[in-house]
């Protein structure tokens, strides 16, 4: 079977089973590290790292824009609004207190900022219902976005698509089952490490060494500027 | 140490090591890139990747040009908790303090010798001790006087 149809397979298996798969470290540690690295990068920002808000912009920037997507339909307006977004949140960074997750509170500027758009433009914004506020730190939709794509950026995006799927497939055996059971399956470590019947510390390396042959093949096709945030 | 970079990518971290993976990634621009592809690989995968221009450039140029954001809501009660404790040696030194100087200034009002000079006045008439008081220089005018002397 070719990688490409374990990804699809697997892909299906993690969007019905992401929200169990997401309480599994709940459940073994006390704190969610994700929201407790969110926490920190926002301590630095208020502290005034501006390169730790630069991270949680790397981090959050395109989910803001796929959500953003289901209410407004013009991929550069929706850019516009991702911006204003994010400069709000970073002139407000003073009075985010943790109570809820980072992206919760940039998800809810979001849409505040989307909807001042729409009404400053005489439009109505779309609701969007079908995105609670309690889903939001799950979501993850392409479709939307796809569906805006320009023929140049959707030319980049097969071409991206293909180099990832190409290098996983030419990687080692154990090297393309370690990134798949962590991108795909959405496993732990230490999951992974007993599905595999290795040490944790294997599984990191192989992990870090399968990210980073598909980083190598990706350098020479995304132009990524010299200054970085 | 880019290893380590992908571990925390996956919140795969211990609590003692993650301030200081997070201050790595936050000043060294290889690291930088290497989250971005990171993130684009994970994208790939899940089936989310859409390529676009440069966001994360354009935001921070802009916010390279606010205002930096300063002091902000302590959240964190451990960290409350610990900047309290690394004021605790300044406090207790500083009762120390006050506690011996408490001590110097009592001292002599209850000391056996000042007790004695105290009784030694009442027995003397209080015209002699006006007159000996009048007569005697000050703390200035002594030295001004043996200033004078030492010149001449």
């Amino acid at each position: 079977m070719s990688h490409l149809k374990v990804v699809e397979a697997s892909h299906t298996r993690y969007n019905n089973q992401s929200i169990e798969n997401k309480s599994i470290p709940m459940e073994t540690k006390p704190v969610n590290p994700e929201r407790a690295i969110d926490q920190k990068l926002v301590e630095k920002a208020q502290k005034g790292d501006k390169r730790a808000f630069g991270i949680l912009v790397e981090k959050y920037h395109k989910k803001l824009t796929r959500l953003l997507a289901r209410m407004v339909r013009d991929q550069s307006e929706i850019e516009d609004i991702v911006q204003d977004s994010f400069i709000k949140a970073y002139r407000a960074i003073n009075n985010f207190r943790g109570d809820s997750a980072f992206y919760t509170w940039l998800y809810r500027i979001g849409i505040n900022t989307a909807k001042n758009h729409l009404v400053s433009l005489g439009r109505r914004p779309k609701a969007m219902n079908d995105v609670e506020i309690e889903d939001v730190e799950n979501f993850e939709d392409g479709q939307e976005l796809r569906n805006l794509e320009t023929p140049e950026n959707s030319m980049m995006t097969k071409e991206i698509v293909a180099t990832v799927n190409d290098t996983i497939e030419s990687l080692p055996d154990e090297l393309k089952e370690a990134i798949s059971l962590r991108e795909i399956d959405g496993l732990s470590y230490e999951e992974i490490a007993e599905l595999m019947q290795c040490p944790i510390g294997t599984v990191r390396s192989r992990i870090f060494r399968a990210r980073e042959a598909i980083a190598d093949k990706l350098k020479p096709l995304i132009e990524t500027s010299n200054k970085r945030w | 140490m880019k290893d380590k970079i992908s571990s925390l990518f996956d919140n795969e971290f211990s609590d003692a090591e993650l301030d200081n993976l997070l201050s790595d990634v936050t000043k060294k621009k290889s690291h930088q890139q290497s989250w971005a592809y990171y993130q684009i690989t994970r994208d790939v995968l899940n089936g989310n990747y859409v390529s676009s221009s440069p966001m994360t450039d354009k935001i921070m140029d802009t916010i390279e040009k606010e205002p930096t954001q300063m002091g902000g809501y302590v959240h964190n009660s451990s960290t409350t908790l610990r900047a309290e404790l690394n004021y605790l040696p300044h406090v207790f030194a500083f009762s120390v303090l006050l506690l011996i100087a408490f001590m110097v200034f009592q001292s002599p009002i209850n000391s056996a010798s000042s007790n004695a000079v105290l009784l030694v006045q009442d027995e003397i008439p209080s015209e002699i001790m006006q007159a000996h008081f009048a007569h005697t220089a000050t703390n200035a005018s002594y030295f001004v006087q043996t200033g004078l002397t030492n010149a001449q």
